[in-house]
């Protein structure tokens, strides 16, 4: 009996030595304490344009909560393009922030595969509408194809809805 | 008339009846050639007394300690088995036990192997092939960002997206303005 528990262990032993050699998880939860005028309401629409025709793709804007210096990420399929686009919102001042966005896109282009990433920042205040065009902007005599457009709009954090009596 | 020699001999080891042993005491105690035979008996009997080994007990009992020592010999060789050929005799409920265990672990082992392996990812669009690379570099800003993307699934109808360069970023009134739609 005892030999044949010796051998049961001996069998497990691989695996649980497997199984402590398991990286930890990076996702460790650190408690940040985070005030309210840290946060704010990023509204992102995503609209296809051809040529100065838009479409909303979406009934309505996605509605975010973003922390200052923490990313927002956005994924974007098409037909024969992808992109991973990150917004992140620095806190300046009382109402001035700095975005910064990241984009990486593929795309394929004549038969081939690309890749883009790029880096844009712009200083902004809360309430003003944002474009972002991450395949870039037609010159404007061209109409043929379609582009992507993200229309965001940042406001602060609301910790309670107004009533609208 | 003298008794035989097996007689006096007989009366020597008090082996004769009562009656016999009377009688030929009374010869005895009477003849001296009868006298002269017992005492050669006497002389005989003395002898092979005087002959027997002193250590007859102990070579007994050594006799039959090599004998004991050689029986538990032969039967430790007959109940010693090889390992491999011995027969491991266990519970029901600790075999049950043992192969729950087996299996359990076998089960978490497969289903943490394969987790690791193959992580599920949007399916891409069948005009674009291009899991190779960014479906992985894709996923990994899951990792590296922020885990809860928001995900823009364009329809397969519209499609010829074209790259018109590099990527924009304008408020929205500089934008409409520059393109007189203000």
């Amino acid at each position: 009996m005892r030999k044949l528990l010796a051998a049961f262990c001996l069998f497990l032993s691989p695996l649980l030595i497997s199984a402590q050699e398991q990286p930890a998880p990076a996702n460790e939860t650190i408690d940040v304490e985070v005030t309210d005028s840290q946060i704010y309401n990023m509204s992102i629409d995503l609209k296809i344009k051809e040529g100065d025709i838009e479409k909303e793709i979406l009934n309505g804007p996605v509605q975010h909560l973003a922390v200052s210096g923490k990313p927002v990420t956005l994924k974007i399929s098409g037909s024969n393009f992808k992109a991973a686009v990150r917004f992140t919102l620095y806190q300046q001042a009382e109402d001035t922030l700095l975005l910064l966005t990241q984009s990486t896109i593929f795309m394929l282009k004549e038969g081939k595969k690309q890749m883009l990433s790029a880096v844009k920042s712009m200083p902004i205040k809360t309430g003003e509408k944002v474009l972002f065009f991450p395949l870039g902007v037609f010159p404007k005599a061209e109409t043929t194809g379609y582009n992507c457009m993200l229309e965001m709009d940042v406001s602060k954090y609301q910790p309670r809805p107004v009533s609208q009596e | 008339m003298c008794p035989d020699v097996e007689i006096l001999s007989s009366f020597y080891d008090d082996e004769l009846e009562d009656s016999q042993r009377q009688i030929v005491k009374t010869h005895v105690d009477s003849c001296p050639h009868c006298q002269k035979k017992m005492a050669e008996l006497g002389l005989i009997s003395a002898a092979i007394h005087a002959e027997e080994e002193p250590d007859f007990q102990m070579a007994k009992v050594n006799t039959w300690n090599n004998i004991m020592d050689i029986i538990d010999r032969e039967e430790q060789k007959a109940t010693k088995v090889n390992f491999w050929q011995r027969r491991f005799q266990i519970s029901f409920p600790a075999a049950a036990a043992l192969v729950a265990a087996f299996i359990a672990v076998l089960s978490f082992s497969v289903i943490t192997f394969y987790m690791g392996k193959h992580t599920t990812s949007s399916p891409a669009s069948p005009e674009l092939n291009m899991t190779d690379a960014s479906d992985t570099l894709l996923n990994d800003d899951d990792n590296i960002f922020d885990s809860s993307a928001i995900e823009f699934d364009i329809p397969a109808t519209i499609s010829n997206f074209v790259h018109a360069g590099e990527p924009l970023l304008i408020k929205e009134v500089d934008f409409r303005s520059n393109n007189g739609k203000k």
